[in-house]
């Protein structure tokens, strides 16, 4: 097993304990819009808004381009799945542990 | 909005098991230490140190050993919740690695482990398994040195003026 998390993946787990810039990465998950688009259906301030894409963006969670004089925000999959392997080793782990489970209650299972 | 469950459920781990057991048997090889020692660990993998006190706020604390001899690590935490046959919940705030070099324990967040037992009309148990908490706040704050906690004030005290 190898549960090792470098230590880029610090940063975007940070970035991933608030509500909020998960949110905003699930209006992302469906494909890249512009901020002002991202930005509509959360009751917080534009400033606030940037300030978690900046989080995002530094976590290397989100990717940015300007598109004419549109600010065009899509997120940047490569991080999100190394954090999402990374759980997957706990996955595997537990996958692991409920094969020994099992194999051991099919044993008591043959007892008196 | 289901597009959330996509994300979140990147975020965590949540596995559903059929076994052919009663939940009072899954349970009690959960919790019973020597029950816990005699399967603990996954293919490979042994545990023959095993301490668990499965009252609300009991200690939990296994070992586990690489059967080539080539890894020792402790897993601990303790029990947040107890309710007999159905539902436990475990606290995980020393996590093990697979080998010494790789993930330095003491970055690791803390844990939550529910295990959630359902007796099925056949007689088998459906167990359900998951594991909470790689993206909580108190994480945040291990890895980024509480910066992120005044972010979040400052974005607060944004939001409500």
């Amino acid at each position: 097993m190898n549960l090792h998390a470098p230590d880029s993946l610090s940063p975007a787990f940070g970035a991933l304990a608030d509500p909020t810039r998960r949110a905003i990465l699930e209006r992302l998950w469906n494909g890249e819009i512009s901020v002002g688009d991202l930005a509509a259906p959360f009751a917080i301030s534009a400033p606030a808004v940037s300030r978690h894409l900046k989080v995002l963006e530094e976590a290397g969670l989100i990717a940015r381009r300007i598109d004419k004089q549109r600010r065009m925000i899509r997120i940047d999959p490569a991080r999100l799945h190394e954090v999402s392997d990374w759980v997957n080793n706990y996955r595997k782990f537990w996958e692991g542990q409920l094969d020994s489970l099992g194999a051991y209650l099919e044993k008591q299972k043959g007892k008196p | 909005m289901t597009a959330l469950t996509d994300v979140e459920d990147l975020l965590q781990v949540h596995i559903t098991r059929v076994f052919d057991a009663t939940p009072e048997e899954i349970f009690a090889a959960f919790t019973e230490p020597e029950q816990l020692v005699q399967w603990w660990g996954p293919a490979g993998f042994f545990s023959d140190k095993v301490e668990a006190d499965p009252t609300a706020g009991g200690a939990f604390s296994v070992n586990m050993r690489a059967e080539d001899g080539s890894y020792e690590g402790v897993m601990s935490g303790r029990f947040i919740e107890i309710a007999a046959p159905t539902r436990l919940v475990l606290e995980i705030t020393k996590h093990c690695n697979g080998a010494a070099h790789l993930f330095d324990a003491t970055k690791m967040p803390p844990t939550t482990i529910t295990v959630e037992l359902r007796a099925l009309a056949d007689g088998r148990t459906e167990l359900t398994l998951t594991q909470t908490g790689f993206t909580d706040p108190v994480a945040a704050d291990a890895h980024r040195g509480g910066w992120s906690g005044s972010l979040e004030k400052l974005s607060t005290s944004v939001e409500t003026n």
